[in-house]
């Protein structure tokens, strides 16, 4: 084999090493921020009765609204859950975006709603709605049935017809803890200059639901989920919580997030057709809320107040992770002026590089990395003790930020009440590391070809609903 | 070089080994010592639960009862009386103070609040205050003095559970050194006072303290709908530019309908701040609107729409004089954000009827 090509080999192993080696600096940061944020926010909250405070406040009344599409399995236990939240003032706004299945009829029948002539306040883009309902039973719910568009489209048709100056966005499909009103509100009344709050989602599987409730949390059985578990750790405990220090986020949940509504229709609501409508909009906002207040701010609260349902089988995984990589890849390509430029602080030298190098490029890294490693090893350019070293340590390394994540959320908020399931978290942080963050690095790898490809849609996610998880 | 590079991972491998060995051995250990105490407490309570009825029900003696639990124990039996001194009033809650008022866990407790540990002194502040323990009002506000922002606020609650009046001062001085306490951690505190703290607060108000102080002490009037304090809160209302304490003051003239303020609310419809505007609109709705009519329903125009949707609001809820013209509004094709916003909230009230 000619030398140049060893070189080049070698040389490209050398490069995988140091990106590693930023990767972890990244990290150890990341969670140094995340410990220190964390327990701040522990101390802020720990004394107070957050409702009794929120009576005597100036509080700003919430509208939430829940896009569905196909949601018949969860929409009544979603829907109930949301309406027992504890707010002083709340409204809940279901889009029905053309679901082909029961929604509405579930709808009709559990909440007894009923046709009103409504009038939309704004005109942020959206497909036509058909008819506008509201609940018998409870005034504060509001259905909203209009032909289908997307999640987007749903949303935006959901902001022209809410009217508080808050807008929460929660998924159908997921169970919102009762007090995530107070918290999740609570930054906007801190600071004029929040625009946007993220809540932490956690993983609803296994756990028991009472009336749309989580009642126990518990670890589910299946190890695919497990692995999910870890992996939401990691994200919200450490990695939204580091940046959020740095007032970096570039995503927050559509689970569950909310939203100033001027900010939101003054930039036009979200971007229909957009892969990850979720990041895109946070992208927006810091592009166009900084230009004119360099304080602008969009944040996150690192308890969990928002329960999801992950997927269970590898096929909805798989479309789920592509989605989410698509959306990555859509969110940065749109915005790529932001990177390294420093009008955004320290969005644009670290949280946009952060994301554009290890988030969007970490696949095509880490797997070019160990086709070259395995090359390398064969052609006898790396001796075998040196590569099962650095794999040992690539491996170790992850373990212990999976580690970390679990112990962090043991010593802020403690969960997971059984010592089974603390210890099971301990062996799926380990065990995850050999083969399943491989597997999902390799899905987001085929979405980034597919995306480079052209094919840049939507996957399907398998809809179990929650009654039927327990 | 590359013999070098091996001897860093193998140590880097060793740190990392060892790193995760403890730390999973760690948070197992703070696990395992929890749950044992979780089933302690647990056993304890099967054990005295009963007990505890039986001393309520006979009216029995405290320090009878106190004698038969060993010291070793007074910490499960104070978690206990904890839930009963929560969930009970009158004659019954003041048998449970009782108990924690007895010298031997008197004492428990006050050794308690003198140690070094945070957590020790918290617990202890906790259970005098709500055993409201008046002989302990002393040495809680000696314990103000603390550069500890936990303990701080569990001996301010404390006292504020006992009343301690006299102090609430100090405790508005104290928390102004304490950068991460937050204003609704400063709020918890003094609603735990009753309204006989109202009158040293009024005093304070007038004076220098910060205005996140001053926002405190008007949430707590409005509260307790304090009106000798409404003269004081307009003035207030004159001098300050911050804006949360402007609308903390517009809510409690408006809460307590202290039509005297109307001069100082008027102006604040203008205000360039629309949360101002907006709190002044629904104020003035509420002390009558008078001569105002014209400027509230020229917010219905308002570039900003929660100043528009309170004027909509107010003046479909307390201006039954211009209901109509909010009417004609609303089906006036030519404003159409206007006509949007009427619309919106006439339809709310054909809503609410269908409800």
């Amino acid at each position: 084999m000619p030398n140049i090509i060893k070189n080049i080999i070698l040389s490209y192993n050398y490069l995988v090493l140091l990106y590693f080696l930023a990767i972890c600096t990244i990290y150890l940061l990341l969670n140094i921020l995340s410990f220190r944020n964390i327990l701040r926010y522990n101390k802020k909250i720990h004394f107070i009765d957050l409702n009794r405070i929120f009576r005597l406040k100036n509080y700003k009344p919430i509208s939430i609204i829940v896009p569905t599409y196909n949601e018949e399995m969860g929409i009544v236990e979603s829907v109930k859950s949301l309406l027992q939240l504890e707010y002083p003032d709340f409204q809940v706004v279901v889009v029905n975006d053309g679901s082909q299945d029961n929604t509405l009829d579930k709808l009709f029948t559990n909440f007894g709603i009923r046709q009103v002539s409504f009038t939309p306040f704004y005109k942020l883009p959206s497909k036509p709605i058909g008819a506008i309902y509201i609940s018998r039973d409870f005034p504060n719910l509001i259905v909203v049935d209009k032909e289908n568009g997307g999640k987007a489209d749903a949303i935006n048709a959901g902001i022209n017809i809410a009217k508080n100056p808050l807008i929460a966005v929660v998924d159908a499909d997921s169970l919102l803890e009762r007090d995530c009103l107070l918290k999740i509100a609570r930054p906007f009344m801190e600071d004029d200059n929040v625009v946007a709050v993220g809540g932490t989602i956690r993983i609803a599987n296994g756990c028991e639901i009472i009336q749309g409730h989580v009642a126990k949390v518990k670890l589910s059985h299946s190890w695919l989920v497990r692995f999910q578990v870890i992996e939401y750790l990691r994200a919200f405990l450490f990695g939204r919580n580091g940046l959020d220090a740095l007032n970096s986020i570039l995503i927050v949940s559509g689970a569950f997030s909310c939203f100033q509504r001027d900010a939101l229709v003054k930039i036009g609501g979200y971007k229909v057709g957009s892969v990850g409508e979720d990041m895109e909009i946070i992208i927006r906002m810091h592009k166009v809320f900084r230009k004119e207040n360099p304080k602008t701010k969009i944040t996150f609260i690192p308890d969990p107040v928002c329960w999801t349902e992950v997927p269970a089988t590898l096929k909805s995984l798989k479309s789920q992770r592509v989605r989410w990589q698509k959306g990555t890849i859509d969110g940065i390509r749109l915005h790529k002026d932001i990177f390294l430029n420093s009008k955004y602080g320290w969005l644009g030298l670290l949280g946009f590089p952060y994301y554009t190098l290890f988030e969007m490029l970490g696949p095509v890294v880490e797997i070019s990395g160990y086709i070259v490693f395995i090359i390398s090893f064969f052609l006898n350019l790396i001796s075998p003790l040196f590569a099962v070293a650095f794999l040992t340590v690539a491996i170790l390394y992850g373990v212990v930020l999976s580690i970390l994540s679990v112990i962090l959320e043991e010593i802020s908020f403690k969960r997971y009440a059984k010592l089974g399931d603390l210890i099971t978290l301990f062996a799926a942080a380990f065990i995850e590391n050999f083969g399943y963050r491989q597997l999902v690095s390799w899905w987001r790898f085929l979405a980034i070809v597919e995306y480079v490809a052209g094919k840049r849609q939507w996957g399907d996610i398998e809809k179990k609903g929650f009654s039927h998880n327990n | 070089m590359s013999y070098i590079l091996l001897h860093i991972i193998v140590y880097i491998i060793f740190i990392l080994l060892c790193t995760v060995y403890l730390l999973i051995l760690y948070v197992i250990d703070l696990r395992l010592y929890h749950d044992y105490l979780t089933r302690r407490q647990h056993k304890f309570e099967d054990q005295w639960e009963k007990a505890i009825f039986q001393y309520l029900q006979l009216r029995g003696d405290p320090e009878d009862f106190i004698k038969k639990v060993p010291s070793r124990k007074y910490l499960l039996l104070l978690e206990l009386l904890r839930q009963f001194l929560l969930s009970l009033t009158g004659s019954e809650y003041e048998k449970i103070a009782d108990l924690i008022k007895q010298k031997r866990i008197y004492d428990f407790l006050i050794k308690r609040l003198n140690s070094f540990r945070t957590n020790r002194v918290v617990t202890s502040a906790y259970f005098l205050g709500l055993a409201k323990i008046v002989k302990a009002k002393d040495l809680l506000i000696k314990k103000l003095d603390t550069d500890s922002q936990p303990v701080f606020i569990s001996c301010a609650t404390s006292l504020a559970q006992i009343d301690a009046v006299e102090v609430v001062e100090k405790i508005l001085t104290r928390a102004e050194s304490f950068k991460d306490l937050s204003r609704d951690s400063l709020l918890f505190i003094l609603l735990e006072y009753k309204q006989d703290v109202c009158a040293p607060l009024l005093k304070l108000l007038s004076s220098k303290i910060p205005d996140y102080q001053k926002e405190a002490i008007v949430s707590l009037f409005r509260q307790f709908k304090y009106q000798e304090s409404a003269p004081e809160v307009t003035k207030t209302l004159t001098k300050t530019q911050n804006i949360d304490l402007i609308l903390e003051c517009l809510r409690f003239i408006r809460e307590i309908r202290y039509v005297e303020a109307h001069y100082v609310v008027n102006p604040m419809l203008d205000h360039k701040n629309p949360h101002v505007s907006v709190e002044a609109i629904k104020t003035i709705g509420k002390l009558g609107a008078g001569p105002l009519v014209d400027k509230i329903f020229s917010k219905l125009f308002d570039d900003n729409y929660e100043v528009q949707l309170a004027a909509a609001v107010t003046i479909s809820q307390d201006i039954p004089s211009a209901r109509d013209k909010l009417n004609k509004i609303a089906y006036n094709v030519n404003k159409e954000r206007a006509t949007s916003i009427a619309r919106m909230v006439l339809s709310e009230i054909d809503l609410r009827r269908y409800a």
